[in-house]
């Protein structure tokens, strides 16, 4: 073996123990697992099919995955059973309850969906944090376990329910497309069709929606349907629905003639919201931040913001950066840092918005304070190096030399071959 | 509507009429490829935790201990799932991911020595300098090593590090750089030579070489 392979293997040996420290696989599994990819869905008969032919093969695929799964110390995701069985159960299984029987999905978090008779769902995905469930038909009452980072979801025909901690009771009838939810406690958003890009309900609300028809109708618990009041509806939502919505029994018999004349309109809306609203974010997961920040910008940059959760804004404020709209990133970054407060991504954020103050505006005193928020709301979090580096020279240049000197002679204490050791030396030296 | 009745025995007979069909992605290449082309979410774990390690390792050995692998071990994975529909040999999957991941790295070298060209300000006051410098723990051989591959042009520098470090045949390197045989052996031949005249510049790296600059 030659010295260049020798010297090779020692790198890579090295390299392979700092891969194995650093955590960053995890990381990543997590982070691809909440992308919005494009699915490469087939139609629904079809994937029936392809599942139970799947299923021939369980036992010795399902334990190479849970090694696999288990090597790689990824956090692990809640356990799942249904009903009196103790077999667990996993992502892509279809639980259909009996004709007569009812039957329940147990997770270990203490979350449990009963199933009512006839009903059928499906396990989307599960993870540490919670799971992704589809409800085909049928009625559900869902009791979720309040936690922090908890994050719940429920696909009910073309409605999305997003649950926090909850119980609510929930149905989906595909004949009718008829959608039903009574919130009993907690709060849930839901979105999709005819509630636009999300309504949010309390505990004591119920609310009525089919999307063929257009119809949206939030009142109280116990309430008729008709005693209720209609929900407000965004604009793309209003200019679905019939013009007459008042729950009178001539305007439900006009219903499947209006029905008929919406639907194209009503699919078409959601298509358009759905490809404005999600497009922004497939493009910047493929890496194409210019035509991401366009997309975000048509839909209405500060509206996305304000809709957006963390990993989302930490999106926009990266594909504002790279179409160089500075003003548009910062945006993007404080309202994270508001909205989130407390987290990893709204710390990180305070470290980005120092480097946009030191190298766009030169505002060396703010970049200061930010690289100093940084260090204090993430200490020995993976960009303190740079952090510390960084406010010592927006200190150095915002006026401050002692105040440099000092941070300069800590940065060499911890990092004498760090980035910034040659600016901490002239420092320290006062050669600067 | 009155919650459904919680039921705490069940009758044998009754069990029947609860169905539970569990679908697992099975081992072979061909059917996670199937699955992942029918859009079967949980497949896209299958596929991370197969390959994960490997593609990392890979990024590792182009780049080094660069804060930057985490987000393009992301963007591989990304670019599998989102055009896996135009891998046609199910049985190459795991050579097509190795390309993503070496075209991924090599836009990324070249990216960087694009903006270093135009960039006038010293290297100490380069914004992303940090990016580009591995942490402070690492080995004086493994800090010099990448030092030195910064300075080969990209393709030599992926040649390399696939070669020489990661210890891949030529022919993989070959089929990961998506050239020739005899086109990556000439590239290797020009990037040992490269390698080796500027590592004598480097007392951590000179003593792995031979005394006369040439490799062993």
């Amino acid at each position: 073996m030659s010295d260049l392979s020798h010297l090779g293997q020692e790198i890579a040996r090295e390299q392979d123990a700092l891969r194995a420290a650093s955590g960053d696989r995890a990381r990543v599994r997590e982070q691809l697992a909440m992308l919005d990819l494009e699915p490469r869905v087939a139609a629904t008969p079809a994937r029936i099919r392809a599942a139970i032919a799947f299923a021939a093969a369980a036992a010795l695929a399902m334990a190479a995955a849970v090694l696999l799964f288990a090597r790689h110390e990824a956090p692990a995701p809640l356990a799942l059973t249904v009903g009196n069985s103790a077999a667990p159960v996993h992502a892509g299984a279809w639980i259909e309850a009996g004709r007569q029987e009812p039957t329940w999905l147990q997770f270990s978090d203490g979350t449990r969906v009963d199933m009512a008779p006839e009903a059928r769902a499906r396990v989307v995905e599960i993870d540490a944090d919670g799971a992704h469930l589809l409800i085909e038909s049928g009625h559900a009452r869902v009791q979720v376990v309040p936690r922090a980072g908890a994050t719940w979801r429920l696909s009910v025909g073309p409605f999305m329910v997003r649950v926090t901690g909850t119980r609510f009771d929930v149905r989906w009838d595909p004949e009718r497309d008829a959608f039903e939810l009574d919130l009993e406690r907690g709060h849930v958003e839901v979105s999709g069709c005819v509630f636009g890009r999300g309504h949010r309900l309390t505990a004591g609300q119920a609310v009525e929606a089919s999307c063929k028809r257009g119809r949206l109708h939030v009142g109280q618990r116990g309430q008729a349907a008709n005693d209720g009041e209609e929900a407000p509806r965004t604009a793309a939502a209003q200019a679905q629905a019939p013009q007459d919505e008042s729950a009178g029994s001539a305007a439900r018999a006009a219903e499947p003639q209006q029905a008929k004349d919406q639907v194209p309109r009503v699919r078409a809306a959601e298509r358009a919201r759905g490809t404005s609203r999600s497009g922004w974010r497939a493009l910047a997961t493929q890496g194409k931040y210019g035509p991401a920040f366009a997309a975000a910008e048509a839909a209405g940059f500060e509206n996305e913001c304000a809709r957006a959760d963390a990993r989302e804004l930490a999106m926009l404020a990266d594909a504002a950066r790279y179409a160089r709209r500075p003003e548009q990133e910062a945006h993007a970054l404080l309202s994270l840092r508001r909205r989130f407060g407390g987290t990893s991504r709204a710390a990180l954020a305070a470290f980005a918005l120092g480097r946009i103050e030191f190298d766009r505006n030169q505002s060396y005193e703010e970049a200061a304070e930010w690289f100093g928020t940084y260090l204090k709301e993430q200490p020995g979090g993976p960009l303190t190096r740079e952090a510390r580096g960084r406010l010592m020279e927006a200190t150095f240049r915002s006026g401050d030399a002692d105040g440099a000197r000092d941070l300069a002679r800590a940065y060499l204490r911890e990092y004498p071959a760090g980035p910034h050791a040659e600016i901490a030396r002239g420092l320290r030296s006062g050669k600067r | 509507m009155a919650p459904a009745p919680r039921s705490t025995k069940t009758p044998l007979s009754q069990l029947a009429a609860r169905r539970v069909i569990e679908l697992p992605i099975p081992v072979s290449s061909t059917a996670l490829v199937g699955a992942l082309q029918a859009g079967r979410i949980e497949a896209r774990k299958v596929l991370f935790d197969r390959y994960s390690d490997e593609i990392e390792r890979l990024l590792y050995r182009v780049l080094g201990p660069d804060p930057e692998v985490s987000d393009l071990l992301q963007d591989v994975f990304v670019a599998a799932l989102t055009s896996i529909h135009q891998l046609r040999d199910p049985q190459a999957l795991s050579g097509w991911l190795r390309g993503i991941a070496v075209r991924k790295a090599r836009k990324c070298i070249l990216k960087r020595q694009r903006w270093r060209f135009i960039q006038l300000l010293p290297p100490s006051e380069l914004p992303e300098a940090e990016a580009i410098l591995p942490p402070a723990e690492v080995s004086e051989a493994l800090r010099c090593t990448y030092a030195v591959l910064e300075q080969l042009p990209a393709e030599e520098r992926v040649a390399f590090a696939l070669r020489f470090i990661d210890g891949m045949e030529l022919t993989q390197v070959a089929e990961a750089c998506g050239v020739s045989l005899a086109t990556i052996k000439r590239k290797l031949t020009r990037a040992q030579a490269s390698f080796t005249k500027l590592a004598a510049q480097h007392a951590a790296l000179a003593e792995w070489l031979d005394p006369k600059g040439e490799p062993s």
